[in-house]
């Protein structure tokens, strides 16, 4: 009986362009797939033995909805006796289709079109491309190369090894003489505040001895004083 | 465009009684107001059966029988699809 319903199935595919196309590798064997316009198919077919066993049919079917090695559509097909019993609008939610055999096959429930998901011989097939791809640009990148070529890219790269090491020197040499600046500066800084000092000290005592003899005559129109006495205020 | 009848699936869940095929099968329904009880196991086995009106003829048939009819197209839900003439 699996048998009559496999042949009307493949016989339906084949009326709508499709050629059967092999299992791949995992796949269960009770699927057959077949493929055309570049779309694939796969069809679990469930027998009428499933009607002495409840699980058969269930087997299928899970089968089925879990099913996505690198196909477009899923069908179940069955027999139209069983097509009585099997609630069609499961199959409708999970996006299978519905094949229903009595000699020839009525679509009962058309299959939406799934994403097909990246098993693991996908993955498998991506890598070895991959590794293709960086093996062709390794030897690319030892080949692609004359001689003079690397012999330049050698000197370019001594070149550049010494002009980081001047460039270092400089920078160091630059930081020492900013902290010998600092330092001097400092000092200077020190200097100044004595003198200073000792500057508004002359001019206090000056100041005493013009209160008490009157002003000298160097005193006199001097604008140094006026400045001298300020700065004294403002420290 | 082929037109598509849909028809109600009626389940009856039914009480035969194993020790007297005599009596008749009634309903689970009407098996527990009578007898007040749900059918015990050890005498009364239920059984559920899937009957329809046939749009073609309005005579009442199992909705295994379906298989038989040309006009036949799926099971959805609790109905039958069927077309007016036979695909």
């Amino acid at each position: 009986m699996t048998d009559q319903l496999l042949e009307a199935v493949r016989e339906f595919f084949k009326q709508r362009g499709y050629v059967e196309a092999p299992r791949p590798r995992g796949a269960t064997q009770a699927a057959s797939f077949f493929e055309g316009g570049g779309v694939r198919a796969a069809v679990f077919t469930v027998g009428e033995d499933a009607l002495r066993g409840r699980g058969e049919a269930l087997r299928s079917i899970l089968a089925a909805s879990t099913f996505r090695e690198g196909v477009d559509y899923v069908y179940v097909a069955v027999p139209k006796v069983l097509a009585t019993v099997i609630d069609s609008s499961v199959l409708s939610e999970q996006g299978l289709g519905l094949l229903v055999v009595n000699g020839r096959v009525v679509e009962a429930v058309p299959a939406k079109k799934r994403a097909p998901q990246q098993g693991l011989a996908e993955l498998e097939r991506r890598v070895a491309e991959l590794e293709a791809q960086l093996s062709r640009l390794a030897k690319f990148r030892v080949e692609g190369l004359s001689q003079a070529e690397l012999s330049r890219l050698g000197l370019i790269e001594t070149q550049l090894a010494e002009l980081r090491a001047k460039l270092d020197s400089a920078v160091r040499r630059l930081e020492a003489s900013i902290a010998s600046l600092a330092e001097r500066l400092t000092r200077l800084e020190e200097v100044r505040e004595r003198v200073e000092a000792e500057v508004e000290a002359a001019v206090e005592e000056a100041g005493r001895a013009m209160e008490a003899e009157g002003l000298p005559s160097y005193f006199k129109d001097n604008p140094w004083l006026s400045i001298l006495a300020s700065r004294g205020k403002e420290r | 465009m082929m037109e598509v009848r849909r028809t109600r699936i009626r389940k009856i869940s039914m009480v035969i009684d194993l020790q007297d095929f005599l009596s008749p099968p009634l309903t689970l329904d009407d098996h527990v107001k009578l007898r007040g009880a749900t059918p015990d196991p050890e005498r009364y086995r239920v059984v559920e059966v899937e009957v329809l009106v046939c749009p073609e003829d309005g005579g009442v048939v199992l909705v295994s029988e379906c298989a038989k009819c040309p006009r036949f197209i799926r099971r959805y839900r609790d109905e039958v699809h069927c077309v007016g003439s036979p695909p």
